[in-house]
């Protein structure tokens, strides 16, 4: 259980990817998921997937721990295609009673996949490349802008490190509570579905009380240190733009704009 | 903010997140998958209250969009939250203010586990209102056939508001503390 609450996937190493800054990474993520939306004829698909290759060679990540990352929406892929094959309509290419596959509706559905296949595959290199600190700050130094706007920028990034420590904390407190209902003789994944949902109760009440209270004891400790993480705090590791950077968003608009030529020449579909 | 707000949203933050490491299930035929972590959704809303949990549902959203898998089933990034499922994880937000929103205004105890369990159904509601056009247009796919496939998910959504409604009751009226949700 412990292990398993241990978010964040990423893999050390000294890839190009992995020495991006984190925030250059999430910018151009973006900019590649708008790049995913605009693909729309055949020849930008194949060239959105020579990118992602490109992209998984440039991150040194070991192909099946991408395929990983995509394994869990492929039901919904799967379901979204057959659909689009079969009712989208066009020039029939063949048929069986209701059953009809068109031309549009085989190249819709192409389609989809491409798309959905490159965005989550694409998304998942920046987790496997940046460690989630690098993240934190980078998300951290991208929003300090809207300080302006008195958005509180200190006040997020305090709760964010506060909440990836509370996981491990909250996992050991269900296996001891978990523990400690069973020598009161509970039992758990066993009986009925009423008895089952009845089981929950046991452990979730007791799970938040403890919670609740280290989160005051938490507090306290905050406080009684003065602590507020904001103004005029300095970093161990301040983020540095270096020209490795520069060159990836140049790269980068440049596959962007190689999507948009692709889109307007003339071609079969 | 106070610091002890911030520990609390933090806390419900982890919650999500450990709702979310649960394991989901993926039933035939419907593309949404069954997640545990609606539980956390429904929780954040009823016990933080409406701006707490509101800070708390965005934080964990801004985690998710920077590509830190806490959504169910590890997954994670923008390339889920603008995924063809994506409208029902964006209205996790609003659905937690409008939980928070109502039962914020619940002070007796006569009949609070039935009030509770309806200010947890208006979010639900509001989930699927975004989340079921969002996919239907995302797919090109006719809007009453994919509201159709998403019921036997509403329905095990109203067995999971139950257990939720039984946890937040419970809480709210033993904790003193939570009730001054205004305080932030």
């Amino acid at each position: 259980m412990t292990r398993d609450l241990t978010v964040g996937q990423f893999i050390p190493g000294h890839s190009l990817m992995h020495r991006l800054d984190p925030r250059t990474k999430l910018m151009l993520t973006f900019l590649f998921i708008i790049q995913v939306f605009l693909t729309k004829s055949a020849l930008s698909l194949l060239f959105l997937l020579l990118l992602l290759w490109i992209y998984i060679v440039c991150a040194q990540v070991p192909a099946q721990k991408v395929f990983r990352a995509v394994r869990p929406i492929i039901p919904v892929i799967i379901v979204t295609a057959l659909l689009n094959i079969f009712y989208v309509s066009g020039h029939v290419l063949w048929h069986y009673a209701f059953l009809r596959i068109t031309d549009q509706g085989l190249f819709t559905g192409f389609t989809l996949l491409v798309r959905l296949i490159t965005l989550i595959a694409g998304c998942s290199l920046i987790t496997y490349t940046t460690s989630l600190n690098a993240l934190a700050s980078g998300l951290e130094q991208l929003l300090a802008p809207l300080k302006r706007l008195h958005f509180p920028v200190n006040e997020l990034s305090m709760t964010l490190s506060i909440t990836l420590r509370f996981l491990p904390t909250l996992a050991e407190e269900l296996d001891r509570i978990i523990e400690a209902q069973k020598a009161r003789g509970a039992q758990f994944g066993t009986g009925t579905i009423l008895n089952r949902i009845r089981a929950f109760f046991p452990v979730i009440l007791p799970l938040f009380m403890s919670a609740f209270r280290r989160a005051f004891e938490l507090t306290n400790a905050i406080e009684c240190r003065c602590y507020h993480g904001g103004e005029g705090r300095t970093k161990l590791h301040p983020l540095k733009l270096r020209r490795l950077d520069y060159a990836a968003v140049i790269f980068f608009l440049a596959a962007f704009a190689m999507t948009l030529i692709f889109n307007g020449i003339r071609q079969p579909f | 903010m106070k610091t002890r707000s911030i520990t609390l949203v933090s806390l419900f933050v982890a919650v999500m997140i450990a709702f979310g490491a649960l394991p989901t299930l993926v039933i035939p035929f419907i593309p949404v998958p069954f997640t545990f972590q609606m539980i956390g959704v429904m929780l954040v809303g009823s016990i933080l209250g409406a701006r707490k949990g509101l800070i708390a549902m965005l934080v964990f959203i801004a985690l998710a969009a920077a590509g830190v898998p806490v959504l169910s089933g590890y997954r994670g990034g923008l390339g889920v939250l603008l995924g063809p499922t994506g409208g029902y994880i964006l209205a996790w937000p609003l659905a937690t203010f409008v939980i928070g929103l109502i039962t914020d205004y619940i002070n007796t105890k006569k009949w609070a586990l039935f009030r509770y369990y309806l200010a947890i159904l208006a979010g639900i509601l509001i989930i699927y209102f975004v989340g079921v056009p969002w996919f239907a247009f995302y797919n090109h796919l006719p809007l009453l056939g994919v509201a159709e496939s998403n019921l036997p998910l509403l329905l095990l959504d109203l067995v999971k508001a139950g257990a939720a409604a039984v946890v937040a009751c419970r809480l709210k009226q033993r904790l003193p503390f939570l009730k001054k949700s205004k305080l932030v």
